[in-house]
């Protein structure tokens, strides 16, 4: 599965990646549409800053996924990608995942009373999120069967 | 080597799903006592209500199948540890190296005059309760709940909302609650009485410290309740949601040590060897008191088939115990999260509280570590909080931010 690294030091903290989040999830897939789409569409990733950090939070889609392991509906499932998705129609909001998501990046859409979160964009090839990030602080890996800390090594080297 | 299960709902589940991640050729049997199928339990008041029909409730895909694990039908009315089999109620009888009790927990009855010999009292446990309160549900034009805790609480809720024949009123639903909360132990009294307002909001009506005495039947086939402050309430219809037990009767005469539920120890294994228990019906450790406790809740029964179908299938893996509060649900249109250390009143807790637009939050703080969390009306970054308790780890630089309601994943990496 391809994964979404996040390298902290590279982040200005400008909000590229919400924004084209929330814009690959609105019904009109432009800014302007997204803009004015009532109730507006939701990110799915989180930009956050402390006294000494700042940092994208993404969904890991994590190997063994607590909100996975804690739906009670039926709604959450793992693609043929290894992607961790729903099957909208089948949340029941109950918030079980997001009780349990440690990183607390599943939210709850409060129109539509659903779990919502990062979908990893399985229908493009790099990942919004990733192509809005200016600085490269969002970098996809193409995992292969590359093990972990092969992976992470991948990372480190990359030119900053 | 033959694993058997008995119970096909999601600690069965899971343990078979573990057992065959670890042996993909292994003799897999689960001992199902519903013929209905795979469902997902925490829906089956949307049966009531409409909002989802039988189909709609049921894996989506069949997760026993796919695995190409063995299903039966049946109930299992004694294990002979001795020679090693389970006795089903058809006569048959089924042998296993490696045993789970997965059985879950039934209905409390509470002892009401008149309850045994009504037609019109349903628990709700299973598909089958549902589907009868639903069928009830159409004629109809009282119901009372005995119990507000969540079950009885969902089961009101649902009612009120149930399909009507056309032009006819909702029903009066009244809920019948001992103690002076609603929702007692799932939720600190600020965040109960917040979620029983909006409850009463949607036409509920709540009964606080107050029993209901036995079941009167009226004329023209209507029935009432009499209450224990001497009033009466009209109840065609009777939920009993007084909490559950774990099913262990068929155990008896086993050998395998029981108290409320199955004894295990932190594989999960009982005092017989080879003979483990997980779920609703298993009796192990709470994490932050560290005493025996039964859990009745489907996050902990999922880990805990997991782990005991790991171990069984020949795993070494140790469970740390679960949290008796771990709760997730939106009721009357309030979400909240609750985990951990709730009710603190008087018990040298540090306490942190928030309140803002008709939202609530308390943290609870002992030591260097989070010990609860209550979120009502705005649950975002739960996880944050229940992972810090659930994990046991101490806060550092970060108690601060924590303790204000502010906990992000980057603060706490930092
Ligand atoms: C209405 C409702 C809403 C709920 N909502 C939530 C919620 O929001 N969050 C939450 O965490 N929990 C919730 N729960 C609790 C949750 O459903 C249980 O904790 C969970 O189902 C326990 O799983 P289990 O596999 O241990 O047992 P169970 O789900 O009880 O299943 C046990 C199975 O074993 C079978 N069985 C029993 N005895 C035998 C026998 N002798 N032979 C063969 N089969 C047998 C039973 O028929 C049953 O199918 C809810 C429960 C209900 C009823």
């Amino acid at each position: 599965m391809d994964q979404i690294f996040v390298k902290p030091e590279k982040c200005m903290g400008c909000r590229s990646c919400e924004i084209a989040c929330a814009v690959q999830h609105a019904k009109d897939k432009n800014l302007f549409a997204a803009v004015l789409q009532t109730p507006p569409p939701m990110k799915r990733l989180f930009v956050e800053a402390s006294d000494n950090v700042r940092m994208p939070v993404v969904c890991r889609h994590c190997e063994d996924a607590p909100c996975l392991n804690a739906c009670l509906s039926g709604c959450l499932y793992r693609d043929q990608k290894g992607f961790v998705r729903r099957h909208k129609e089948r949340c029941i909001g109950c918030w079980s995942c997001i009780m349990a998501c440690p990183f607390g990046v599943v939210s709850r859409d409060p129109d539509k009373h659903i779990a919502v979160k990062c979908d990893r964009c399985h229908k493009l090839d790099t990942p919004a999120c990733v192509a809005a990030c200016p600085t490269r602080a969002l970098v996809l890996v193409e995992a292969g069967n590359l093990s972990k800390e092969k992976r992470r090594k991948i990372v480190l080297s990359e030119s900053p | 080597m033959r694993y058997v299960i008995i119970g096909g709902s999601i600690a069965g589940i899971s343990a078979a799903k573990a057992i065959r991640t670890k042996d993909s050729h292994a003799a897999v049997t689960v001992i199902s006592g519903e013929p209905f199928g795979q469902y997902y339990r925490p829906l089956i008041p949307m049966l009531i209500s409409g909002r989802k029909n039988e189909s709609d409730i049921l894996y989506p895909e069949d997760p026993l199948h796919a695995e190409g694990i063995n299903r039966v039908v049946g109930s299992a009315i004694r294990v002979d540890t001795n020679t090693r089999e389970v006795l089903l109620a058809s006569g048959d009888r089924i042998s296993y190296d490696r045993l789970l009790i997965a059985t879950g927990g039934v209905a409390l009855k509470p002892r009401i005059p008149g309850l045994d010999s009504t037609k019109a009292a349903f628990p709700l446990r299973n598909v089958i309760h549902a589907q009868k309160l639903r069928q009830h549900a159409a004629s109809a034009a009282s119901a009372v709940v005995i119990g507000g805790g969540l079950v009885g609480i969902k089961a009101a809720l649902a009612l009120r909302e149930a399909g009507r024949p056309e032009g006819k009123a909702p029903m009066d639903v009244a809920v019948v609650e001992m103690l002076p909360e609603i929702l007692n132990g799932r939720l600190d009294h600020d965040g109960a009485a917040a979620i029983r307002a909006a409850v009463e909001e949607r036409g509920v009506d709540i009964h606080r410290n107050e029993q209901v005495k036995r079941l009167l039947s009226g004329s023209n086939g209507r029935s009432k309740v009499r209450l224990g402050s001497g009033g009466t309430v009209d109840a065609d219809l009777i939920v009993v949601a007084a909490g559950v037990r774990p099913n262990i009767a068929f155990l008896r005469g086993s050998g395998i040590k029981t108290r409320r539920g199955v004894l295990v120890d932190e594989t999960l294994l009982t005092n017989i060897p080879d003979v483990y228990a997980a779920g609703d019906v298993a009796e192990g450790v709470e994490l932050l008191s560290g005493k025996r406790a039964v859990s009745g809740l489907w996050t902990n029964a999922q880990e805990m088939g997991r782990l005991a179908g790991l171990n069984m299938a020949g795993g070494n893996a140790t469970y740390p115990g679960f949290l008796a509060v771990m709760n997730a649900s939106e009721i009357a249109g309030i979400p909240f999260v609750s985990a951990g250390t709730i009710d603190t009143a008087g018990r040298g807790f540090d306490v942190a509280i928030g309140r803002e637009n008709g939202k609530y939050w308390k943290l609870v703080k002992k030591g260097d570590f989070l010990v609860g969390v209550v979120l009502v009306g705005d649950i975002s970054r739960a996880g944050l909080y229940v992972n810090l308790i659930k994990n046991r780890i101490p806060l550092k630089r970060d108690h601060d931010k924590v303790m204000r309601r502010m906990a992000s994943y980057a603060q706490l990496q930092a």
